[in-house]
């Protein structure tokens, strides 16, 4: 009892060390070590192997249509972030936890499923198949398919930015703009947005990266078209497939690398503008 | 004067009104993508599936492969959900409460697997626990083999929901009132005691959303599962996979079929999880 | 039980230090710490209950060294300034905590826990309420369940932090005549933590005033308020103003004035004499020992009216409680008598 007692809201060192290991070594199996993986993997056959595998014309396509899809969705999501997160927080009305429930439901639909239902709508057999054949529409197997699947995974990523953090602002700032003669717009451009920007940014770049990197949607309605249909994550799945390990990593690469500029920018964003970006309830 | 107020505030309205204008654009705008992206697209599922008749579909769910599909499924995500709410508790504690070299890199490392597009987690995984892999060679010296076995998917599915369980337990834990601890102390707790009476049962409800969210994003699970996993029927074969193949077969019911089973779980685990908050809100004045 | 903290340091970045601090705490007794924030005080009651360890110096309670006792077994009761209640139990699952906790050889019996709970309940006057949780009482109520939770361990020792700092006026009010029933009622030796020089002056039965983690004095409400040991002591204690005199042959002068002040022992020179509001009087004619000033502004308070009067020439200014008949008007010249005051060599840095 002589020795000095630890602080009392906290563990015995003893506690603390086995705990803190036990925190790498969890993170560092599941996490860290596949990060690594795919960068040693890539530069298995040294360098010249790795840049070799963008030489290839699919990959390119493949890349090429990765950004065409990011392009398209990415922004689409964002309007609609923006007008659900003004309606939500903003307004009282009837109903509208179930419209943030809704909101929130592609989070919990499996991909594959999400890919599922537009083939049942557009595809050949499906509700609107006949119709978009006899106008000669494609929609699945081709780009719109691609970029509906991409936009209905990625669907809820800004607007759960937006909306805890909108409501926690309440709609102080906005009535003291219109008093001030500010027009609806105005005070949105003005008032809200500057308001909200790091939060924005944040839901983007999540958003972005999980567009990019969707694979099961999208390998549900894409049919796998190499150089037209293939997205960089289908393409790694092609090569690998066909054991080109090399460029199958070194195309999973430049996802990986999307990933960790996403995620520093994001801890960036959280360091710098914490207390700007965290609504209550974030995830 | 008041009469009409009294009248007013018995009708129905679906809108408070305000000052501040653009809801009918807003909201209307909203419904409108909602309608069109999500609600549509599903409801087309469910009728498809209508269609196959209550029989149809109970065929198609009762299917031996089906049936083992499903049960790989949600047993391997309730496994790896429960495994990682309990490892998500303590990497959420050691992260927020102890300082050392490196915590903000593992801080940041954690949201990883919402970063890294799952075909890139999937091969890496499996190169990972390959029989010649960094980790699936010495494993198979001491006879454990990962890669094509169940255990694999287990371990793709870990992956995936780790940041939920973290996630959602984090805030909660920073938010912890040091004097609460304290009070507990000055009472004659211990600190397991402490741990275990004072500062976990406020943790149980967002302990409990994590694994729910974490157990949602397992079952729905397919790119970081399907290289690591070898896909054999009856054995390492999961839900979603089994959907993809019905339709390269053509088998459209059979894909709806499995389709709105998942999505029924998917419901339940989101109305679960609201209910959990709807009841720590009433229990504890705040979420 | 008698608590003595002797010659106790602390260092440390996060919280106010403690230099060389000695106080005893008389068995039974009900003594504040009072100090502006930032003085030390609560950390010195952290020391007390074992939430800190010191650096340098021993508690002890009665004959035993607690210094280095754990928190879990030194025997405090201890309020925290919001109250720290679980928020996941209700009002009984709280208040019988620290003995649900116990080793089962020492756990009282179902029946007895639920027997003193009650008891509890019945002396913190919130009976009935057993059954709640935290969340749905309201602030008076959550500090009542705070302290009844802290004496269902019958501790040897209750400390309260702040203990009204969270309420308002009058629940604040209300409380504070009630903790110096329950005191009288239980005869618990109580320490608290106060920056409210009424709230310490009204409930304690003495006071230990803090500055920059040393303690200035330790006496009753009468002590510190009528022979203050230091300057600072003097102006946290009520309201001061400050004139710069001169000591002379054993009497003090302000300016070219007599004051008939007795100078202290220090000698002659420059010494500051804080006066209350009430230690100066108007006087109706000038003689030897008069000062001359201008009302410069008047405020009506609850207890009174008080002047701000500049004198003349100098232009310092004076705070004054008016006389309730004074018809006395803003910008009116008066005549000013110091009937007493509290002389301190000057300080060093002379100014505000």
């Amino acid at each position: 009892m002589r020795n000095p007692p630890h602080r009392p809201t906290t563990e015995s060192p003893g506690v603390r060390i086995a705990a803190t290991l036990v925190c790498f070594l969890f993170l560092g199996v599941f996490l860290v070590l596949p990060l690594v993986a795919v960068f040693v993997e890539a530069f298995g056959k040294g360098v010249s192997a790795y840049f070799a595998s963008f030489q290839d014309p699919d990959a390119l396509a493949a890349i090429r249509l990765t950004l065409t899809i990011a392009i398209i969705a990415v922004p689409l999501n964002l309007v609609f972030g923006i007008a659900a997160s003004w309606a939500i927080a903003k307004f009282e009305f009837k109903g509208k936890s179930l419209l943030i429930t809704l909101i929130d439901l592609p989070f919990s639909v499996s991909p594959v499923v999400a890919g599922l239902v537009f083939v049942l709508l557009f595809g050949a057999q499906g509700l609107l198949g006949p119709w978009l054949i006899a106008h000669r529409i494609e929609v699945i197997f081709a780009l719109p398919g691609i970029v509906l699947a991409t936009i209905f995974v990625t669907f809820p990523f800004v607007a759960r930015e937006l909306i805890p953090l909108m409501q926690d602002q309440g709609t102080s700032d906005e009535e003291a703009a219109l008093t001030l003669g500010a027009s609806g717009f105005m005070a949105f451009w003005t008032v809200t947005l500057p308001n909200v920007r790091w939060a924005l940014l944040y839901g983007v770049l999540l958003c972005n990266a999980r567009a990019m990197g969707e694979f099961g949607a999208v390998a549900v309605v894409s049919g796998h078209i190499r150089g037209e249909t293939n997205t960089m994550p289908l393409h790694v799945e092609i090569l690998y497939n066909e054991y080109n390990f090399v460029a199958a990593f070194a195309v999973a690469s430049l996802l990986a690398l999307l990933a960790l500029l996403t995620l520093a920018a994001k801890s960036f964003l959280e360091w710098r503008y914490g207390d700007a970006i965290a609504g209550r309830a974030a995830h | 004067m008041v009469p009409t107020r009294e009248r007013r505030q018995t009708r129905f309205r679906f809108r408070r009104p305000s000052a501040i204008p653009g809801f009918p654009l807003a909201f209307g705008y909203t419904l409108t993508y909602l309608g069109l992206i999500v609600l549509i697209p599903l409801a087309t599922l469910v009728m498809r599936a209508s269609t196959l008749g209550f029989s149809g579909l109970w065929n198609v769910v009762t299917d031996e492969r089906v049936l083992s599909a499903l049960r790989i499924s949600f047993g391997l995500s309730f496994g790896a959900a429960f495994l990682n709410a309990f490892f998500g508790l303590v990497v959420a504690w050691v992260l927020v409460r102890y300082d050392f070299p490196g915590r903000k890199l593992l801080h940041a490392a954690v949201d990883l697997p919402f970063a890294l597009p799952t075909a890139v987690a999937g091969i890496a995984l499996a190169a990972l626990y390959a029989p010649n892999g960094w980790l699936g060679e010495p494993l198979s010296h001491l006879g454990i083999k990962v890669a094509y076995t169940p255990l694999g998917i287990f371990i793709a599915l870990v992956f995936v929901g780790l940041p939920f369980a973290v996630r959602t337990v984090e805030p909660l834990i920073a938010e912890i009132d040091r004097e609460i601890e304290e009070a507990s102390a000055t009472l004659g707790a211990t600190r397991s005691q402490t741990l275990w009476r004072v500062v976990l049962p406020p943790l149980a409800p967002a302990i409990l959303t994590g694994f729910a969210l974490a157990f949602a994003r397992a079952v729905g699970e397919y790119g970081s599962v399907i290289f690591i996993a070898g896909n054999i029927p009856y054995i390492s074969e999961i839900a979603p996979i089994l959907i993809v193949i019905r339709l390269e077969e053509f088998n459209y019911a059979g894909a709806t079929g499995i389709a709105v089973v998942m999505l029924a779980i998917s419901f339940a685990t989101l109305l679960v999880i609201n209910l959990i908050q709807t009841w720590s809100r009433r229990r504890f004045g705040d979420a | 039980m008698e608590i003595r903290v002797e010659h106790l340091s602390k260092d440390f970045a996060e919280t106010a230090a403690l230099r060389d601090v000695s106080v005893t705490v008389r068995s039974g007794e009900l003594m504040a710490l009072l100090g502006p924030s930032g003085s030390g005080k609560t950390t010195l009651l952290r020391v007390i209950a074992g939430l800190e360890v010191p650096d340098e110096g021993r508690v002890l309670f009665g004959d035993e060294d607690a210094t280095h006792v754990p928190v879990q077994n030194r025997g405090v009761g201890f309020v925290f300034q919001h109250y720290a209640l679980f928020r996941h139990m209700t009002v009984t699952q709280n208040i019988s905590y620290g003995l649900r906790v116990r080793r089962r050889a020492d756990r009282p019996g179902a029946d007895e826990i639920d027997t003193r709970v009650r008891s509890l309940l019945a002396l913190v006057q919130l009976e009935g309420l057993g059954a709640r949780f935290p969340a749905q009482l309201s602030g008076g109520q959550r500090q009542r369940v705070a302290l009844a939770r802290a004496l269902a361990v019958e501790p040897r020792v209750l400390l309260l932090d702040e203990p009204f700092g969270a309420l308002d006026a009058k629940v604040r009010k209300d409380l504070r005549r009630w903790l110096r029933e329950i005191h009288e009622h239980t005869g618990q030796t109580t320490v608290f933590v106060t920056h409210d020089q009424d709230e310490a002056l009204e409930l304690a039965d003495r006071v230990a005033i803090l500055k920059d983690g040393r303690i200035e004095q330790v006496g009753t409400p009468e002590q510190v308020h009528e022979t203050p040991a230091t300057p600072f002591v003097m102006s946290f204690i009520g309201d001061t103003t400050r004139l710069p005199v001169r000591a002379r042959g054993g009497s003090l002068w302000y300016e070219e004035t007599p004051l008939s002040l007795a100078a202290p022992d220090q000698g002659d020179g420059p010494t500051d004499l804080y006066l209350r509001p009430w230690d100066v009087a108007f006087a109706d004619t000038a003689e030897a020992g008069t000062l001359s000033g201008t009302i410069l502004t008047i405020r009506r308070s609850a207890a009174g009216r008080r002047a701000s009067i500049s004198l003349i020439p100098s232009g310092q200014i004076i705070e004054v409680e008016l006389p309730i008949a004074s018809l006395a008007a803003v910008r009116d010249p008066i005549l000013l008598r110091i009937l007493r005051g509290k002389a301190f060599p000057a300080s060093e840095q002379r100014g505000a």
